[in-house]
């Protein structure tokens, strides 16, 4: 019914949209979500042919290129065909005109209606979206903001049009007003097509069958509203659900990290924020393409958030020779784990159930028996090559912190050792790298501070130095074996915090190991199980805690739940 | 103890450095009649070759402490090197060094000096490298032993886990580490390579040239009935003892000291 192509549109020399092709089906229901700024709104109004910027490209409504139509024809379809829910602010309404004959208006303009017969239609559209007579009759500062919404509703209704845009329909209602609204919306939207603008995902879940991402005035992810919700591919989409509160996460609330690049105009325009990027996403802008086999559109040089590691099968075998016996034992037995970028997979399960000596696997530092271990798309056998490169970007934080720092070393020298060994030789750069990670983890960077002995750090402070010595080599995967244990609540609260916003804002992938699952609950994306050097339950933290399905699972959760 | 283990030692070794200035003649000149009493000039008589047996007590300590000092650093050395190479990498490396070590333990010292006090006449070099040669075998299944334990533990996992390799490994955390074990080495050896050279001399193997308090005891032994023994036997047998006594205060002031 709509297909925009190469749509572009532009404010002076500011792009807002930038090549936007998105194709609506008659009777499809579609959301665009996307921050504010991202040009949500401009699309609206563009298709609305009333945005005052410059506008390229092609906007096919009915298989008619309304940008190469006449004014006149466009002024014909508006409102009649095409109508638009505008965003509820404040001054959207004429504060000089009842809601009645604001509703009114449009009928008595472009429907050979007389006053009263428009009159008559206004309160019979006013009613179905939910307003008694004697609110119809006030001024729209007396109403409120669901009040409004449902007049604004009305309006957009009055002359019957085919196909409606809602701009941000439920901005700024409360919960209960916004379930209300959308249930408004899908009633009067059940035999149109629409476009619904939001940046509530769980609106656009309720209303809409495909979603688009947009980002800075560009589709970045294109998909069915299940699909985009349950596994995001892009990057930024993954940001945006992760930031939206919601009773299916358990996590603290994570904002879109601020960029930490420069963006240089071309290139992916996520490229600023994006922990992932490569050289060519400075340079080159991806184009949204599908991707197969999921009905997915993906505008991303490296086919949306990459995995950091795999394995497979991966078994881990101690023997031990007899005389006449051979005893074996698997401490870790068939593990498959996957970790994607600026994913947290917690690893829960009692002491002895093999996790360290996973973690020790994964981390190059243990040889394992059998299966396979793929970081970054290769095995771990061919980083045997590149040992030193590996190690860069893998890094361990230890249970006990005070044990992992040679006691004979200084503070600078203990952060500067990761440096040295990668062959990092300037004295000035090794000394700004460790003056930069024991800012980020809020640790003083003062001469007297930097040559003291670690020994005389309190339990946190030696736990965040150690955050900082793992973060000084930029790794791309952090295994975090019982980071917090040794530590009093208030403390483990402290760095967990610490740990966690540095885990977005570097978009690292995490093993978090842990013995408690009230902790694993608070922290991670997803929870593996390990008992008895096997996985014996995976999921989303969410499904893990609430509906747990192995009885070692329940008990542990039972454990943790009679403290 | 340790104060007087520290006065001791220190006593010997500026006898040893300054042994020139000090002493009245040199050790192996002729001086005066053979086999006098103590005298005026000639503070502890003279031996059977007419020599002054106080220059030669003095001369000595110079044989003592640079046999002592040159094979505690050489045996050590080879101690560290190989206890410190088979903790690193272990297998069969580490198999054969270690059966080696319990199988030159198991023969016992003063036979094989004997027995190169048959065939060989052995200069002062050749003495260190003989007790150098019999000195490392338990150092170095100590430090293998202390190396591997350390090699487990925590921050060394945690270099590694930056790419560190062995070399690193071994100058950035395990020789600070293994510090205090080598100072008890090197006073062991010390001690122990004292002991053996007077008895080496004793026994008389080596350059007979070489001034030597082991040497000069043999000596006196031989004139005993002349009641020579108080200045002759006497001094070299005593200055050997506080020697000996020096260094064992001296690490047993190490050991108290750090189980404090």
């Amino acid at each position: 019914m709509l297909e925009l192509k190469d749509l572009q549109v532009e404010y002076g020399n500011t792009k807002v949209l930038n090549s936007i092709s998105l194709e609506i089906e008659e009777g499809e229901k579609v959301g665009i979500i996307g921050e504010s700024g991202a040009g949500k709104t401009t699309l609206g109004l563009s298709v609305m042919g009333l945005t005052q910027g410059e506008v390229g490209g092609q906007i096919i409504f009915k298989g008619q290129n309304l940008l190469a139509a006449k004014q006149q024809d466009w002024a014909e379809l508006r409102w009649q065909q095409i109508a638009m829910v505008m965003q509820n602010v404040d001054n959207i309404l004429n504060p000089g005109y009842t809601i009645l004959s604001q509703v009114a208006e449009p009928i008595i303009q472009h429907e050979n209606l007389t006053k009263s017969e428009a009159i008559f239609r206004a309160e019979r559209l006013l009613k179905q979206t939910g307003l008694t007579r004697a609110k119809m009759k006030l001024y729209p500062d007396s109403l409120s903001g669901g009040e409004r919404a449902r007049a604004l509703i009305a309006m957009a209704l009055a002359n019957d049009p085919e196909f409606i845009i809602f701009d941000e329909p439920t901005a700024a209602l409360d919960f209960l007003t916004k379930e209300k609204i959308a249930t408004l919306i899908k009633e009067v939207s059940k035999e149109k097509t629409t476009l619904i603008i939001s940046h509530d995902f769980f609106l656009l879940k309720e209303l809409v069958d495909k979603i688009a991402v947009l980002y800075q005035g560009k589709i970045v992810e294109l998909a069915e509203t299940e699909e985009i919700l349950q596994k995001p591919t892009h990057p930024y989409t993954r940001a945006l659900i992760r930031s939206y509160p919601t009773m299916h996460r358990t996590q603290e609330l994570q904002g879109v990290r601020r960029g930490n690049k420069e963006h240089a105009g071309k290139g992916c325009p996520f490229y600023a924020r994006c922990t992932q990027s490569l050289d060519l996403c400075a340079l080159k802008e991806p184009q949204l393409q599908k991707m197969e086999p999921a009905q997915r559109f993906l505008a991303c040089h490296r086919d949306g958030i990459v995995e950091v590691i795999r394995t497979r099968g991966l078994t881990k075998e101690y023997t031990q020779d007899g005389l006449f016996t051979k005893d074996s034992f698997k401490a870790v037995n068939e593990v498959d784990l996957s970790i994607k970028e600026g994913e947290i997979v917690s690893l829960v399960g009692e002491s002895g159930s093999g996790k360290s000596t996973l973690a020790k696997s994964i981390a190059g530092l243990t040889p394992h028996s059998e299966g396979e271990i793929i970081f970054k798309g290769e095995s771990l056998a061919n980083w045997k090559q590149k040992a030193l490169e590996f190690h860069s970007q893998v890094q361990m934080i230890w249970q006990d912190p005070a044990s992992s720092f040679n006691s004979k070393l200084s503070i600078l020298e203990i952060l500067i050792e990761p440096l040295q060994i990668q062959g990092i030789k300037d004295k000035e750069i090794r000394l700004k790298k460790a003056k930069k990670v024991l800012r980020e983890v809020y640790l003083p960077e003062d001469e007297s501070f930097l040559s003291s002995e670690s020994t005389s750090l309190s339990g946190g402070e030696l736990q965040r130095l150690a955050i900082a010595r793992a973060l000084v080599l930029e790794p791309k995967l952090l295994i975090a074996d019982e980071p917090t244990s040794a530590l009093d609540p208030g403390v483990q609260a402290q760095v967990l915090k610490l740990l966690l916003e540095l885990q977005n804002q570097e978009g690292l992938a995490m093993l978090f190991i842990t013995h408690d699952i009230a902790l694993a609950r608070k922290v991670s994306d997803r929870i593996l199980v390990m008992y008895e050097g096997k996985i014996v339950e995976r999921g989303n933290a969410v499904r893990v805690i609430n509906r747990p399905q192995h009885s070692y699972t329940k008990r542990l959760l039972t454990a943790a739940n009679s403290f | 103890m340790r104060r007087v283990g520290l006065a001791l030692v220190g006593i010997i070794l500026i006898i040893a450095i300054f042994a020139p200035l000090i002493a009245p003649y040199t050790p192996t000149e002729y001086v005066g009649q053979s086999l006098l009493a103590p005298n005026s000039s000639y503070l502890l008589g003279t031996n059977d070759l007419g020599e002054d047996i106080f220059s030669r007590l003095l001369y000595g300590a110079r044989t003592s402490v640079s046999i002592g000092f040159f094979t505690a650093l050489l045996a050590t050395f080879f101690s560290l090197l190989i206890g410190v190479t088979s903790a690193l990498f272990a297998g069969v490396y580490d198999l054969f060094w270690m059966r080696l070590i319990d199988a030159l333990l198991a023969i016992p010292t003063v036979l094989i000096i004997i027995l190169i006090a048959a065939f060989f006449r052995v200069s002062l070099w050749g003495m260190i490298i003989i007790l150098s040669l019999l000195s490392w075998q338990q150092g170095a299944r100590v430090i293998r032993n202390q190396s591997k334990s350390l090699l487990k533990s925590n921050f060394i996992l945690a270099a590694q886990g930056f790419g560190a390799g062995k070399l690193h490994i071994t100058l950035k955390h395990l020789l600070s580490h293994l510090l205090p074990l080598l100072s008890v080495q090197l006073l062991m050896v010390f001690r122990r390579a004292v002991f053996l050279e007077a008895g080496m001399s004793f026994l008389g193997v080596g350059d007979p040239s070489l001034v030597s308090w082991g040497r000069m005891i043999r000596q006196a032994l031989e004139y005993i009935y002349l009641g020579s023994w108080s200045w002759w036997l006497l001094p070299p047998g005593v200055l050997l003892t506080l020697t000996i006594l020096g260094v064992v205060l001296l690490e047993y002031g190490r050991d108290s000291q750090r189980s404090i």
